[in-house]
C-alpha cells in the first residue's frame, strides 16, 4: 500500500456555542486528510459541517469554544501565531465561503479579486495575475470573461458570484481547498459546471462541504457523513455511495431521487435545545436497540470508519 | 380519467426592467399546456427561466399581459374568484416564510377551515394534519419553533382543507435535506392517490423531475416544450 | 429553534424613563407646578425659594410654565405623530398592497411632497389656519407624513413577496383579513420606530416654530417660553434661569423619543 501524505488532520475537534443557550455544533470529530484527496463532508443544515470546516481555519467568533487540535502538516493551527496562520490561510489553504457570492469585495473589480492571490501568495505581477483570472473565469463558463474581469461584483448574478468565488478560491493553487457549500442555490445546469471545475483540480487536495448528495458523488474520492455534530461515516466514496453502514448514510441514499426518493424513518425533529441522550440518530433510527442509548464510538469496519453500535 | 383541468393558450408576460436600460424583459413568451386531471406534470427550468413567473400566472397570483387560461372549460378572469380559486392552490419553496411568523400554527390553520366553512377546533385541525405526521404540541408552536419539513407539511395540511382540485408546487422540496424532501414527495403522492389531485411540479433538477412528474414540460427563457 | 429573548437594551430603557418622566410630569402638572403659570407678578425676579427658577417678563413663575409646558409640547408632538402615523399606514398598506395606478399615484405625491420645502409650506399654513394646537399639528403633519409613508410603503410591498401572503391569497382570505391580520402585525416593529421618531421629529418642529413665534397662542409649549426668553433679551441679560431650562426639556425630551426610536430600528433589522 502506497503511503499517502497526510496534510490535514483534526483530533477531536469540538465547538460549542455560548450564546443565550449552549449549543454543541461539532463534537469529538477526527478525520485525517491526504494529499490528493477530494473528501466531501455531506449532512443536512445545521450537522455542525460548515462550522467544522471555518473552526480549523480559526474563522468562527469570539462565541465559539473550540476544543481539540487541527494539524497542517504536522503543525498545530490552534497553537500557531498569528503571522504563520496568515501564510497558511490563503497561501496553503484556501477558502471558499458560500453564500451566493456574498464573500466578494464589492469595491474591487472581479478580475482583481480573482488575481489577489497569485499576486499575494505566488508572486504573480499584475498583468500576469490578470491574464490568469481571465483563464481562470473562462474555465467556469462565465462568459464574456474580459468584460467580466473589468467589472464589479453587483454587475454578477448571485450564482456567476458564487463561482467568481470558487475561482478566486482554486487560482493560487493552494495545497488545500476548503470549499463551503459551492453549490448553494445553484440550478441543475450551474451545478454542473462547478462540478467540471472542480474535476480539473487534478493536484489539488480538495475539502468540501456540501449537502447534495449528488454533487458529492460526482467529484468525491472520500466522504464523512455528519449529522447533528458528529462524525458517523467515513469511506471511500465508491464504497459509500455503494454500499453504506451506518443507518443515516444507508436512509439518505436512499432517499436520494436517482434511487427512487425512498423514505422510511422518523421526522427530524426540530432544532430544539433539548440535549439528546445517546445515539442522535436514535428516534429516527428503525434499527435501534438498548445500547443506543449510550453515544456509539467510531469504529473500523475494513478500511472504514462507523459510528453505529451495530458494527460494534 | 384525462379529463383538461386547466389548459393555457399563449400566455405572456414581460416586465420592464428599471436598471435604467429601459429594457422589456420577456418572462413568459407566448406559452400553452393543457394539465389533466391527476396527473403530476412537471416544470423544469433553471433559475431565471421564467417557470416561477409562469406558476404565479397559473394560480391567478399574476395577471397575464396577453393569453388566456381556462379552467374546467371557464375562462378565468383575473384575480380568480369562486370555485376556481377555491381549487387552484399552491405551495412555494421556502416553508419558513409560508407561515405568518407572528401567529401559531394553530391561528395560522383555523383561517382555510373558516373559508370552507368547516368546524374550526382542535380536533378537526387534529384529524387534518395527523394525515401528515403532524400532531397537537406543534399547534402551540410558532413558524419559528418549526423545522422546515414540519413547516411543508402544514403547509400542504392548510390547502388541502380546501379541497383543492390542482396545486402547484414551487420547488416545495429545494430547500429540504434529502430525507426530508422524500417524505414530502411521499405524503403529496399519497394525498394524490387518495383524492386525485393534480400537481404542477416547478424544479430545476431533471432526476426528480423523472421521478415524480408523469409528463415534463422544459422551459427556457420563458419557452415552453414538451419533453417526449 | 432557539426562543430568542427580547431584551430590551440599556438604551431603549433609558428613553423611556425620560419618556416615562415626561408624561407623568404632564399628568400631574396641576399638582407639580407651585403657580399657574398665567397668573401675573413681580417681573424678571431671579431663582429663590419662592419661584425655583425667577419670573419672565410678565411676573409669570418660570418653573410652573415649564411644567405646564410639557403637556402642551408632549400632546402637540404625539399627537402630530398619531397623525402623520396613520395617515403612513393607511397610504403603505393599500399601495403596497393593491399596487397599480394608485400605488404609482400615491408615490408620485410622495415625491413632490417631499420636493416642497417643509418649513416654509407649513408656516404658510399656519398663517392661514386659526391659531391653536389644533392647527399647528394639521400644519405640521401635511409635510411631515412623507418619511413614514415612503418606508412603511417600502416594507409592505416587501412583506406583500412573501410566500404567506400569496397563499392567503389563494386560499381566499378576504383583502381586509389580510391587511389587518397579516400585513399590519408584522409591521409593529416598524411603525413603532416611526411613530417614536415622528414624536420627536414634530417636537423639534413645533419648539422651532414656536420660537419663531409661529406656534401656539394661550397655552405655553417650551419653545414659546424660549420665544420669550429670547425676544426679551435674556441672553444678553444673563438670565440663565429662563432660557436654558426650556433648552433643557427639549433636547432631553426629543433624545428620549430618538433612543427608544433607535433601538426599534436595530431591532426590526
Amino acid at each position: 500500500m502506497n503511503a499517502r501524505e497526510e496534510l490535514l488532520r483534526t483530533e477531536k475537534l469540538s465547538v460549542c456555542f455560548q450564546g443565550g443557550n449552549y449549543v454543541q455544533a461539532v463534537e469529538d470529530v477526527s478525520l485525517s486528510v491526504y494529499k490528493g484527496d477530494k473528501l466531501c463532508i455531506i449532512g443536512e443544515t445545521g450537522s455542525g459541517k460548515s462550522i467544522f470546516l471555518l473552526s480549523i481555519l480559526q474563522l468562527l467568533g469570539k462565541s465559539a469554544k473550540v476544543t481539540g487540535d487541527a494539524l497542517y502538516r504536522g503543525q498545530s493551527l490552534f497553537s500557531a501565531s498569528p503571522k504563520e496562520l496568515d501564510k497558511i490561510r490563503g497561501g496553503k489553504i484556501s477558502y471558499v465561503p458560500q453564500g451566493s457570492g456574498n464573500g466578494m469585495n464589492p469595491l474591487l473589480r472581479n478580475g482583481f479579486q480573482v488575481g489577489e492571490p497569485l499576486m499575494a501568495h505566488c508572486g504573480f505581477s499584475k498583468s500576469e495575475a490578470n491574464t490568469r483570472s481571465i483563464e481562470l473565469l473562462r474555465k467556469f463558463h462565465l462568459g464574456r470573461e474580459e468584460a467580466i474581469a473589468k467589472q464589479y461584483p453587483f454587475t454578477l448574478s448571485g450564482g456567476m458570484r458564487q463561482r467568481v468565488l470558487i475561482a478566486m478560491g482554486v487560482s493560487a493553487e493552494a495545497e488545500i481547498v476548503f470549499a463551503d457549500e459551492p453549490t448553494k442555490g445553484l440550478d441543475e445546469k450551474r451545478i454542473k459546471l462547478v462540478i467540471e471545475a472542480f474535476r480539473e483540480l487534478k493536484k489539488q487536495t480538495l475539502v468540501c462541504v456540501t449537502h447534495d448528495l449528488s454533487f458529492a458523488r460526482s467529484i468525491a474520492s472520500r466522504v464523512s457523513v455528519m449529522y447533528a455534530a458528529n462524525q458517523v461515516e467515513m469511506a471511500d466514496a465508491d464504497e459509500l455511495f455503494s454500499k453504506p453502514l451506518h443507518p443515516y448514510t444507508r436512509d439518505m441514499i436512499a432517499a436520494m431521487p436517482e434511487n427512487g426518493l425512498q423514505f422510511n424513518t422518523g421526522f427530524a425533529p426540530a432544532h430544539g435545545d433539548e440535549k439528546v441522550v445517546g445515539c442522535k440518530y436514535r428516534e429516527r433510527c428503525l434499527e435501534h436497540d438498548s445500547r443506543c442509548l449510550k453515544v456509539p464510538p467510531m469504529v473500523n469496519v475494513q478500511n472504514r470508519q462507523v459510528r453505529c453500535w451495530k458494527y460494534v | 380519467m384525462s379529463e383538461t383541468l386547466m389548459e393555457a393558450r399563449g400566455l405572456t408576460k414581460k416586465f420592464r426592467t428599471r436598471d435604467g436600460a429601459k429594457r422589456v424583459l420577456v418572462a413568459v413568451n407566448n406559452a400553452s399546456f393543457v394539465l389533466k386531471r391527476g396527473e403530476t406534470l412537471g416544470l423544469l427550468g433553471e433559475s431565471g427561466s421564467g417557470k416561477s413567473t409562469l406558476g404565479q400566472m397559473m394560480t391567478g397570483l399574476l395577471k397575464p399581459n396577453t393569453g388566456e387560461i381556462f379552467y374546467r372549460g371557464k375562462r378565468l378572469e383575473y384575480p380568480f374568484r369562486g370555485n376556481a380559486r377555491r381549487k387552484i392552490q399552491i405551495l412555494f419553496q421556502h416553508p419558513e416564510v409560508s407561515f405568518n411568523p407572528q401567529l401559531t400554527l394553530r391561528r395560522s390553520l383555523i383561517e382555510p377551515f373558516k373559508l370552507n366553512q368547516l368546524p374550526h377546533n382542535d380536533q378537526n385541525i387534529l384529524k387534518y394534519i395527523s394525515r401528515f405526521g403532524l400532531h397537537e404540541e406543534h399547534l402551540d408552536r410558532t413558524p419559528g419553533e418549526l423545522s422546515g419539513g414540519e413547516l411543508q407539511r402544514a403547509a400542504l395540511a392548510r390547502v388541502v382543507v380546501m379541497e383543492p382540485e390542482m396545486i402547484l408546487l414551487d420547488e416545495p422540496t429545494s430547500m429540504l435535506d434529502v430525507i426530508t424532501q422524500a417524505q414530502i414527495i411521499h405524503f403529496l403522492k399519497e394525498y394524490q392517490k387518495n383524492h386525485g389531485t393534480a400537481y404542477i411540479f416547478i424544479t430545476h433538477n431533471s432526476i426528480l423531475a423523472n421521478q415524480v412528474c408523469d409528463r415534463i414540460l422544459d422551459i427556457e427563457k420563458g419557452v415552453l416544450s414538451e419533453r417526449e | 429553534m432557539n426562543k430568542k429573548k427580547r431584551r430590551p437594551n440599556t438604551a431603549t430603557i433609558f428613553g423611556l424613563i425620560i419618556i416615562g418622566f415626561f408624561v407623568v410630569v404632564a399628568l400631574l402638572a396641576e399638582y407639580i407646578a407651585p403657580y399657574d403659570p398665567s397668573a401675573l407678578g413681580t417681573a424678571y425676579l431671579p431663582p429663590s425659594a419662592e419661584h425655583l427658577l425667577g419670573t419672565n417678563d410678565l411676573g409669570q413663575d418660570i418653573f410652573s410654565e415649564l411644567v405646564f409646558g410639557t403637556r402642551v409640547s408632549l400632546v402637540i408632538g404625539i399627537f402630530s405623530a398619531l397623525a402623520v402615523t396613520l395617515i403612513g399606514t393607511v397610504l403603505a398598506l393599500t399601495s403596497g398592497y393593491y399596487g397599480g395606478w394608485w400605488d404609482r399615484l400615491v408615490a408620485a405625491i410622495t415625491d413632490i411632497t417631499m420636493a416642497i420645502p417643509s418649513l416654509p409650506l407649513t408656516m404658510l399654513l399656519i398663517a392661514y389656519l386659526q391659531s391653536g394646537m389644533f392647527s399647528l399639528i394639521i400644519a405640521m403633519s401635511v409635510t411631515a407624513w412623507t418619511g413614514t409613508t415612503r418606508i412603511l410603503r417600502s416594507r409592505v410591498k416587501q412583506i406583500c413577496e412573501q410566500p404567506y401572503i400569496k397563499i392567503e391569497k389563494t386560499l381566499g382570505v378576504r383583502t381586509p383579513v389580510i391587511l389587518f391580520k397579516h400585513i399590519l402585525p408584522n409591521l409593529k416593529d416598524i411603525l413603532l420606530t416611526r411613530m417614536a421618531l415622528s414624536v420627536s421629529g414634530a417636537m423639534m418642529t413645533e419648539s422651532g416654530l414656536s420660537f419663531l413665534g409661529l406656534g401656539t397662542f394661550g397655552q405655553k409649549s417650551w419653545g414659546n417660553i424660549l420665544h420669550f426668553a429670547f425676544f426679551r433679551n435674556s441672553i444678553l441679560r444673563k438670565q440663565v434661569w429662563w432660557y436654558l431650562p426650556p433648552i433643557i426639556c427639549i433636547s432631553i425630551s426629543v433624545l428620549g423619543f430618538m433612543l427608544v426610536g433607535y433601538y426599534g430600528q436595530q431591532r426590526a433589522k
